[in-house]
């Protein structure tokens, strides 16, 4: 198994995609420091905030095109037979080429994380903000969150992978379901509170909203940058209930591809 | 027939060209809808949340960004940016550029109700920051003339704040509480608003804010000096330049009139026709 997951290792990288990653990660900073001149009180704050939105998102585009790339070329082009005859059980192949997925976006996030970091602090110009950003240990574990998140989004693409049959579909899926489950709590909490809304959003959208939130992710949960930006650590338990949750889907995910792929016709 | 259908094709091709063109001509001869300034339509908070690809800090950023980069004059101008606020502030009540700009140009401009809304929901969620409880009491105090209301506010800044801040919003809570509206006062806070930014575009528009504030309480002061000496409120402003009191009326930054209000005893600032 070992063996496989750093043949994924390798074959990732030898794609070019980390060149391609650290021009979108420079881009995303650039992008994000252009975005902070906006900014009237708090140049630092905004700087990190988009950095952290982009970053994450270039991220988790790299992730699902190794998910594509990894896995869904090897099935597509049927070179995952060769893999097999070697022979390895079908779920040690999948297992393999997730956790090779999970270390490549683990060194990328590592990269984009430490690169936001270093602009962050070269960038402190002198004028001081009245609430500066923390980079300490909030910072790691905003990115840690992040992780899970973009780690739920390649357990998906792998699910759809195992049951596609269209090329492309399940990148396109799979980034559609990273918007809009991250978009669930923002709506939910819009609808909710703000003054003013019409109630045809209220009623169409809310109760939608709501119940789908039973049985689907919220990757929002999963955004705790308020504590890096602003200083406000949110609650322990919900911190601990957002992991657990996300751990819990990833698996059953994971499962799902796995059940996906061995009833698949690869010959 | 394959000959006659051909030049029947023809002929109503070359009609339909023909008539493309002038009624292309035609049309624009009539005049066009005017069409107001400033952004001309907000969408709704939901699609705003799409828009930033479900990420409610970055559609909370390109919303007061939008806001910000927005140039115009006139209530449709002023009710799409109280309408970006707003989403920015429900999406991330922490965004401190959001109710620093929202409180920095709506009751201004005659959206108070807006950036109160915007400053309360802040408010409540930057529960270590005294700032937007300071501008919410303002507001009550010199757009509502709720002087209660801003006393309280101001002593809820009181509590956020240490040092010299605290003993300043103190101060001023209990200064609130026994005085009236005046332009003094939205002096001080326009110079606190300019003192706190480091945006060169902000900075000058409240600076203008200072050379209007300015004027208005030159003005008022000469409107008592005319009141002590003819012992009646001037007709106008050009009163105070026959009698010698002003050299002449000062330009506003913004071009509007400066005039007389309230039987002449006060100076109000009006937009031109």
């Amino acid at each position: 198994m070992r063996w496989l997951v750093w043949l994924s290792i390798v074959s990732g990288y030898r794609s070019n995609s980390f060149r391609f990653l650290v021009v979108l990660a420079v881009f995303c900073v650039f992008l994000a420091w252009l975005a902070s001149s906006f900014s009237a009180r708090s140049p630092e704050t905004l700087f990190l905030d988009v950095g952290l939105s982009f970053q994450r998102m270039a991220l988790t585009l790299m992730a699902v095109f190794w998910v594509q790339e990894l896995y869904y070329k090897d099935l597509e082009k049927k070179t995952a037979i060769f893999l097999l005859a070697y022979p390895v059980s079908r779920s040690t192949y999948l297992i393999s080429r997730f956790l090779g997925v999970l270390l490549l976006t683990t060194m990328a996030l590592i990269v984009c994380a430490l690169l936001l970091f270093i602009v962050a602090l070269l960038s402190r110009t002198g004028y001081e903000q009245g609430f500066p950003v923390n980079l300490g240990l909030s910072y790691i574990i905003t990115w840690a969150y992040f992780w899970l998140d973009i780690m739920l989004v390649v357990a998906f693409a792998f699910m759809l992978c195992s049951f596609a049959e269209t090329p492309n579909l399940p990148v396109i899926c799979a980034i559609g379901f990273a918007v809009a489950m991250h978009a669930m709590g923002p709506v939910l909490d819009y609808l909710s509170y703000a003054k003013g809304v019409e109630d045809v959003q209220k009623d169409w959208i809310l109760p939608f909203v709501e119940n789908a939130l039973y049985i689907l992710p919220d990757l929002d949960r999963l955004d705790i940058r308020q504590w890096t930006l602003y200083g406000v650590m949110p609650e322990l338990k919900l911190m601990l209930w957002a992991a657990i949750s996300a751990l819990a889907y990833i698996t059953v995910f994971v499962a799902a591809s796995i059940f996906g792929l061995q009833r698949r016709e690869i010959v | 027939m394959k000959l006659f259908s051909l030049s029947l094709g023809h002929v109503i091709f070359s009609v339909a060209v023909i008539l493309a063109f002038l009624s292309s001509a035609q049309l624009s001869t009539f005049a066009r809808a005017p069409v107001d300034e400033g952004i001309s339509h907000v969408m709704p908070g939901v699609v705003n949340v799409f828009m930033g690809l479900g990420d409610r800090y970055l559609a909370s950023n390109l919303l007061v960004i939008k806001s910000i980069i927005s140039v115009g004059e006139g209530d449709i101008h002023f009710k799409d940016k109280a309408q970006l606020h707003k989403q920015a502030v429900y999406l991330n009540g922490y965004n401190e550029d959001n109710y620093y700009q929202a409180s920095a140009s709506l009751p201004w401009n005659g959206f108070v109700d807006e950036g109160q809304v915007v400053l309360r929901q802040a408010r409540k969620v930057r529960s270590f920051d005294p700032w937007p409880a300071f501008y919410e009491g303002f507001s009550e105090f010199y757009f509502y003339k709720n002087y209660l209301r801003a006393a309280e506010l101001s002593s809820i800044a009181a509590n956020r704040s240490e040092g010299k801040d605290r003993q300043l919003f103190k101060d001023l809570a209990a200064k609130w509480l026994t005085s009236s509206a005046n332009y003094k006062l939205a002096l001080t806070l326009v110079t606190e608003l300019e003192r706190n930014t480091k945006s060169m575009a902000t900075k000058k528009r409240l600076n203008y804010r200072k050379q209007r504030l300015s004027n208005l309480i030159m003005l008022e002061e000469l409107v008592s000096e005319y009141n002590r000496q003819f012992a009646s409120w001037p007709v106008n402003l050009s009163s105070l330049v026959e009698e010698g009191l002003l050299e002449e009326i000062p330009i506003d930054p913004w071009r509007w009139q400066y005039g007389l209000t309230e039987n002449g005893s006060k100076v109000g600032v009006f937009k031109n026709e």
